[in-house]
């Protein structure tokens, strides 16, 4: 019993030595934490809205040729290339179909 | 500084980013495309584009035969280049193209542009070549 009581008394002893941490809350976020928070939102939300709509290349929407040819290419942009909209076998003196 | 005043700030950015971004200007180039031995040069004003060309066109030699600049959104007033008169209307997102040749409608299209992003209208006859109109908003 002696070494028992010993151990336990040794034993409360070295818990009182160690530090304790009181419970606490998280320190509140920063202001400037939260104004730069706010602001890198705000651009990631700009830079979003900012994106060309043509970012696949301009697109047509609607066409109408009046000269005679036989038909229409057209190569979608992507990127740097251009749309191309290429009017086959029109002759020289394109818009002979109208009057 | 306020959050307050920050987030406004990057608020205000968000709803005017894009109309800062748009393009507010748009050029127009007439060019021609030639092939055969005696082509093969490439306009400097082209050499964004022209790898593109080369790849899906027969032609290898592409020059600026004439240009023309607007602001944008376009007025719709005529510009003669070469031959042909341009009636560009419109914003840039919805510009409304019209080409015409001796007061004969060629092409009338309505596209949508990218800023930087070339539209290209070719097939228009040319004596040794074609010729094609470059719309691009910048």
């Amino acid at each position: 019993m002696r070494a028992h009581d010993e151990f336990w008394a040794e034993f409360r002893e070295r818990a009182r030595g160690l530090p304790r941490s009181e419970p606490s809350l998280p320190p509140a976020l920063p202001a400037i934490l939260f104004s730069t928070f706010l602001l890198a939102a705000g651009i990631g939300v700009a830079l979003l809205a900012a994106r060309p709509a043509g970012a696949s290349g301009a697109v047509v929407e609607s066409l109408e040729v009046g000269a005679d040819h036989s038909g229409v290419v057209v190569i979608q942009g992507n990127g740097e290339n251009p749309t191309i909209v290429w009017i086959l076998d029109m002759p020289l003196d394109q818009g002979s179909r109208s009057p | 500084m306020n959050p307050t005043r920050i987030a406004l700030a990057a608020l205000l950015l968000a709803a005017f980013a894009p109309a800062a971004t748009a393009g507010d200007t748009l050029t127009v180039q007439l060019v021609k495309a030639t092939s055969g031995e005696r082509s093969g040069r490439v306009d400097g004003r082209l050499r964004k584009v022209a790898p593109a060309l080369e790849r899906n066109l027969a032609y290898t030699g592409f020059s600026v035969v004439a240009s023309t600049a607007m602001p944008l959104p376009a007025d719709g007033n005529p510009r003669m280049l070469g031959e042909y008169r341009i009636r560009c209307a419109g914003a840039q997102n919805q510009l409304a193209i019209t080409v015409e040749n001796k007061d004969r409608p060629v092409v009338k299209t309505t596209v949508a542009l990218g800023d930087r992003k070339p539209f290209i209208l070719g097939g228009l006859p040319a004596g040794d070549g074609a010729l094609m109109i470059m719309f691009e908003a910048r």
